[in-house]
């Protein structure tokens, strides 16, 4: 959740791999099983840098795509509403995850 | 000039380990095998023989199959253009991704070019070669599909069924087996068990992989199955091993060599070595259990005919005598 986050702080721009790892202290490992998911759900949107360093291949980049955005703006609002910040991590991060949470926010 | 001696001599290193391993994988499952038999006093002297002979043979075929391997996977990982030691590490690992997932390897490598601290290199390799390794599943079906993960469990359960009635009807079978070969064999059984039912979701992306596994899985199955009938019977269930070892290091590289024309080589070597010992233990332990029921009941049958009509010549002997 925290990287569909991170993705949507600035929904426009496209991020890299190493970037997201370093904002949010994520490994590698963790973060591209991440994005691989997300990319599959059609969340998440992937081109290669034009532009580079000479001499190095070019880069992968990612941003939230029109569902990615909606989702994480369901996201912020299940967390804003009352009561949902005093629930328990697990208890949220189901909530945001399944059905129910498109059923909240008609 | 210099740079390509140094790309010979890393070579050579590497394939020295990688023979060096084999060998002491091989001549250790061998020594395993024959152990029990070195003190025997009528079969001490070809045990020891036996041994060697087949540590020798069995060693060169897998070194060099696996040396073959080696190259194939280093060529396809691009390893010599890689800058370092990280970058190597995570170019192995991203060589076995399937196609649908191959982008991701690339950025990957890409995002390493990127990071200049050796510490942090090594770092983002190691932790990008385990999502490499194992990337998420795209479904939720068992990753060798369910007819594969079905073979393999019952595979397993008629491995066990069998190699159990065996040790029961026919004790001698087993006793001479050491325990360190049977406990490498349940090792083995549940190593086998747990790749067909969740192995690494990477590396089961290519129908002709899948092909090349089952058909090498069945022709082993059967292949085994002919073995113990003809001089396995002596040997007891055990006898699969030499047979497997010859397969999994000889003939697996080789077929995975050819499934590499495209496809990919992490799912050819993958499937085979999922799929064969998945089919080719139950059907080579259960070939065994066959041969040595059937051609031990002949026998007796045969034994008993004989000694019968031996008795009945000695009867009409004797009547005609003490007539």
């Amino acid at each position: 959740m925290a990287v569909i986050q991170a993705l949507a702080e600035e929904p426009d721009v496209w991020r890299y791999g190493y970037d997201l790892c370093q904002q949010l202290d994520l490994k590698a490992g963790s973060m591209y099983p991440i994005l691989m998911r997300l990319a599959d759900r059609g969340m998440l949107e992937t081109t290669w840098a034009t532009e580079g360093e000479p001499g190095r291949p070019p880069r992968h980049l990612y941003r939230l795509t029109g569902t990615g955005l909606a989702f994480a703006t369901k996201l912020a609002a299940a967390a804003d509403r009352p009561g949902a910040a005093a629930a328990p991590s697990s208890a949220t991060s189901t909530t945001v995850r399944g059905p129910r949470l498109a059923g909240a926010h008609p | 000039m210099k740079r390509t001696v140094a790309r010979i001599l890393r070579i050579a290193a590497e394939l020295l380990v990688i023979a060096a391993a084999v060998t002491a994988v091989v001549t250790g499952m061998i020594y395993a095998w024959e152990a029990p038999y070195f003190d025997h006093p009528h079969r001490g002297e070809n045990a020891w023989r036996n041994f060697v002979k087949a540590s020798v043979v069995l060693s060169s075929l897998g070194a060099v199959a696996a040396g073959v391997l080696w190259l194939a996977w280093r060529h396809r990982a691009a390893l010599d253009t890689q800058p370092d030691a990280p970058a190597r590490f995570l170019a192995v690992a991203v060589a076995t991704l399937p196609e649908v997932r191959r982008d991701w390897g690339v950025a990957m490598m890409a995002e390493l070019s990127s990071i200049t601290d050796s510490s942090a290199r090594w770092r983002f390799a190691a932790s990008s070669a385990r999502a490499a390794l194992f990337p998420p599943a795209e479904g939720r079906r068992p990753a060798t599909g369910r007819f594969g993960a079905a073979v393999a469990v019952l595979g397993v359960i008629a491995c066990v069924t069998a190699t159990g009635y065996l040790s029961l009807v026919y004790p001698g079978t087993l006793e001479v087996t050491s325990a360190l070969v049977i406990a490498a064999l349940v090792v083995f059984l549940a190593a086998c068990l747990s790749l067909a039912l969740i192995a690494p979701p990477a590396l089961t992306s290519s129908v002709m992989a899948r092909r090349a596994g089952l058909f090498l899985g069945i022709g082993s199955g059967l292949g085994l199955l002919l073995f113990s009938r003809t001089d396995a019977v002596e040997m007891g269930a055990m006898t699969f091993i030499v047979p497997a070892q010859f397969l999994i290091f000889v003939i697996a590289p080789i077929i995975a060599l050819g499934t590499t024309i495209g496809t990919n080589l992490g799912d050819a070597v993958s499937w085979v070595l999922i799929v064969v010992p998945g089919l080719m233990i139950p059907l080579g332990i259960l070939g065994a259990a066959l041969a040595i029921v059937v051609v031990r009941g002949a026998g007796q049958a045969l034994r008993r005919t004989s000694s019968d009509a031996a008795a009945a010549g000695n009867a009409g002997s004797d009547r005609t005598s003490g007539s």
